[in-house]
């Protein structure tokens, strides 16, 4: 029975993979460039557009809440509670989406490199599945316990933003001709001249 | 008189597919894949006038193409490896060493199980090993999709529709074989016309992704790599190290 659960398994999951695959579209036909292009456009948006302190500071400071909560009514709290709510989670779907960036930034580069490492991506891939889920932990918190129900939480995610958009930076240094004078570049042959 | 017509609506798109591949140019590009699709309809052709004309040949007739046909699979599965990845040795040698690692396992599960069953009671069947060879190709077709997902690999029309056909057509007939491993004979008759449609679902699949040449899709960066894989490597590893600290303390609090 054991045996015939793993086959079955195994036949639902290419299934699956399929119809992913079927979805996928044609998204992967980018250049390096556009790929490029993309990620900065991607970095300046979340650092100039999302992550401003004050922005942020708007968003969760609980002197707003408190201002609905003694002038207003029961129908006002909740609508406001709700809106909060909504942009909370929106801000952490950013968040996640950064770390996406960064992974199909990192997939779409090395998949050129003859002497890919089978160990090191498959820990990159991990690392990149584990902390998309841990993104998704924290949406789970903001969806069940609202904005101002865990400050401290919207304060490490705050720092989390921050992070990944250094990361973000830093990735776009280190790959942009010109970007980073000390690396050394890559010969068409896969041999490393300094 | 439904297992018939689907036989025959099988043979006649397989005609169609492969005549079409001799014209447009699909049979140059892809010529295993169009090699086992012509086998597959000469098997389909004589197994029908064996089935209809010689009934007692068609049993050891169908086993022998059955296996031949697995066979070929195995070459098709690489012609998908090599075309789709042709262009990404990095992910190309990834998808080298996974295919040996998987030939190995399933190889050896084979071997052993033969060997263990060797003296019992319960021999290994026909459908066993057609079975096991299958589960290989779900294997790779498996990690090739994950490394196509997962390195948003561009694939043409074409290829894409030859993957996709035949992994829907494996991943049936895994599951098929899996059953009636297990139920027995009661099982193939209830699902052999499942398996027929989904069979014609593959054909249909190959016949509009075929229809015309496609070439792969080219990107301006794919060919020469800006710096040291190691570098990058190495740099994602610490970022992605630095970023979880952040967000696993977030998760704790």
């Amino acid at each position: 029975m054991i045996s015939l659960a793993l086959f079955v398994l195994l036949g639902l999951a290419l299934l699956v993979l399929l119809y992913l695959f079927a979805r996928r579209g044609d998204s992967g036909v980018e250049g390096g460039a556009a790929a490029l292009v993309d990620a900065r456009q991607a970095l300046t948006c979340l650092q100039t557009g999302l992550l401003p302190a004050e922005l942020v500071d708007r968003v969760f400071n609980e002197d707003d809440w408190r201002f609905v909560r003694s002038k207003s009514g029961k129908r006002v709290q909740e609508l406001f509670l709700r809106e909060r709510r909504r942009i909370a989670l929106s801000w952490v779907g950013q968040v996640r989406r950064q770390v996406l960036g960064l992974k199909q930034f990192h997939s779409g580069q090395a998949r050129a490199y003859a002497r890919l490492d089978i160990r090191t991506e498959l820990a990159l891939a991990l690392s990149f599945a584990s902390l998309l889920a841990l993104c998704r932990v924290l949406e789970a918190v903001f969806y069940l316990h609202g904005p101002y129900a865990a400050p401290r939480v919207v304060g490490t995610a705050i720092l989390v933003a921050g992070k990944v958009c250094i990361v973000s930076e830093q990735s776009l240094a280190f790959l942009e001709p010109g970007g980073a004078g000390e690396i050394p570049r890559q010969s068409p042959g896969g041999a490393s001249a300094a | 008189m439904l297992t018939l017509v689907l036989w025959w609506a099988g043979i006649v798109v397989e005609s169609v597919i492969v005549a079409r591949a001799m014209r447009n140019g699909v049979f140059r590009a892809y010529p295993v894949f169009c090699s086992y699709l012509s086998l597959v309809l000469f098997s389909s052709l004589s197994g029908y006038l064996l089935y209809v004309y010689r009934p007692s040949l068609y049993r050891p007739w169908y086993w022998t193409f059955e296996f031949t046909c697995v066979l070929v699979g195995y070459w098709v599965v690489l012609e998908i490896f090599e075309k789709g990845l042709a262009r990404f040795p990095g992910a190309r040698n990834l998808s080298r060493s996974g295919a040996l690692i998987v030939f190995a396992v399933i190889v050896g599960y084979t071997t052993l199980q033969w060997v263990r069953e060797r003296h019992s009671a319960s021999l290994l069947t026909m459908v066993d090993v057609e079975r096991n060879l299958r589960t290989a190709e779900t294997v790779l077709l498996l990690g090739f999709l994950a490394i196509a997902l997962y390195f948003a690999v561009p694939l043409g029309r074409n290829l894409k529709g030859i993957a996709l056909g035949y992994g829907f057509y494996v991943a049936i007939e895994v599951i098929d074989h899996a059953a009636r491993s297990y139920f027995g004979g009661s099982f193939h008759a209830a699902f052999s016309s499942v398996r027929a449609y989904s069979y014609l679902a593959s054909l249909l699949i190959w016949a509009v992704a075929l229809w015309a040449c496609y070439p792969n899709p080219v990107s301006e960066g794919d060919h020469v790599p800006p710096i040291d894989y190691e570098l990058l490597a190495s740099k994602t590893r610490e970022s992605l190290e630095a970023a979880r600290t952040h967000l696993g303390k977030a998760g704790r609090r």
